[in-house]
């Protein structure tokens, strides 16, 4: 809870910032005006996940790359690796996969010349391929004379699957000439299935978390990215 | 500066609460209980409640019902074992009873996990000297709670 809670400060705390700029750049001179040009490449590092990773020991890994290609959209492809153990103490499943997502970002932030900062929404298509893992599972029994054991199974399920759309929302301010600090709020829809007879994905890698009632999911990113190119 | 910032802020608030709502409660019905009814021997079709019914769990001597009239109850099977044994006391008169049994374990989700239902059900008594249990009859599979698996006549 106390995260989300910062989560939403960083977000108002963004906002302020912006508006700090404002006032400088007025002072910018008409001569010194420039414009990113077009086929600008940023290639973007998943900082959050990566240090997520490191401290819980359950290494995730993303990259993405993304090109302003016409007037205020952007081309976005990120890659990535995630694993995770799911354990209930009735069902223990793990998750070892990689993904992708390919998408469009539409840039509604009005940069002053000499900026580029980004807010943007996009929508995004996301394709994970993944092994799952049944480690084991312990018999539900809701009262228990006999407690029940634990069963170990190890049983693999490798080519698993998942198919999601997602309208993210990103955010990314030049905080040095060419480094990007910035993160992402996104809002994903699974399209394909969770569960078979034999199991349930508690977890899609760039999905995240997978809820049993519902196919939406919820993911935050944070980044730091470098931009190629002439200003 | 921003063209929509009202509706950025609007979606990042949905967005944070749709992402709070929980889904570790299992609500499905897991395990089924053996249930036992308690019948007249002498005119079968009618339901008698045994007195002052005790019944313990064996091996492990956990008592779950203590001195208690009743003409339904339900017991735990392990499943751990093709096998549990009861010991049904009534009037200081003990009976044992056998389960024996197959288990089938059946997924049934990730928050609820795996339950066990049983097949080849076969229940006998233990045959003493004094039996007050008279005959038992069962059902060949226990998968659910709501019907009573086992018909004790006494």
């Amino acid at each position: 809870m106390l995260r989300y809670t910062i989560n939403i400060l960083f977000i108002f705390w963004s906002l302020s910032s912006f508006s700090q700029k404002q006032i400088n750049d007025t002072l910018i001179k008409n001569d010194s005006i420039h414009i990113l040009k077009p086929f600008n490449v940023r290639i973007g590092f998943d900082l959050g996940n990566f240090i997520d990773g490191k401290l819980n020991n359950n290494p995730k890994t993303a990259f993405f790359i993304d090109s302003n290609i016409y007037k205020n959209y952007f081309l976005c492809l990120e890659v990535g690796s995630n694993n995770n153990d799911f354990n209930n103490s009735v069902y223990h499943f793990q998750t070892k996969g990689n993904y992708l997502k390919l998408g469009v970002d539409y840039n509604i932030y009005d940069n002053w010349p000499g900026m580029d900062n980004q807010i943007s929404m996009g929508f995004h298509y996301g394709y994970s391929n993944f092994t799952g893992t049944l480690v084991g599972y312990k018999i539900n029994q809701p009262s228990n004379t006999f407690p029940p054991t634990e069963n170990i199974v190890n049983k693999e399920f490798k080519n698993i699957s998942g198919k999601w759309f997602e309208i993210t929302s990103k955010l990314q301010v030049e905080v040095l000439r060419h480094i990007y600090l910035g993160y992402s709020i996104s809002l994903k829809y699974l399209l394909s299935a969770k569960r078979t007879n034999e199991y349930e994905v508690p977890f899609i890698p760039g999905f995240y978390k997978v809820n049993s009632n519902r196919n939406f999911g919820f993911g935050m990113q944070y980044y730091i990215s470098y931009r190629f190119g002439k200003d | 500066m921003m063209k929509h910032p009202k509706y950025i802020i609007i979606l990042f608030i949905g967005i944070f609460f749709m992402a709070c709502e929980k889904d570790d409660v299992c609500l499905q019905p897991m395990t089924p209980k053996a249930v036992i009814r308690f019948y007249d021997f002498t005119s079968q079709n009618d339901i008698k409640a045994v007195d002052n019914l005790t019944i313990i769990a064996l091996p492990i001597k956990d008592t779950l019902y203590k001195n208690v009239n009743k003409d339904s109850i339900a017991l735990d099977l392990n499943v751990n074992e093709n096998q549990t044994k009861f010991l049904f006391l009534s009037v200081n008169n003990k009976d044992t009873i056998v389960f024996n049994y197959q288990r089938n374990d059946v997924f049934v989700s990730k928050t609820c996990g795996y339950k066990t239902i049983f097949k080849q059900l076969n229940v006998l008594v233990i045959p003493d000297s004094d039996n007050w249990i008279k005959n038992i009859t069962n059902q060949t599979e226990i998968t659910a709670d709501t019907i009573a698996d086992v018909k004790i006549y006494h």
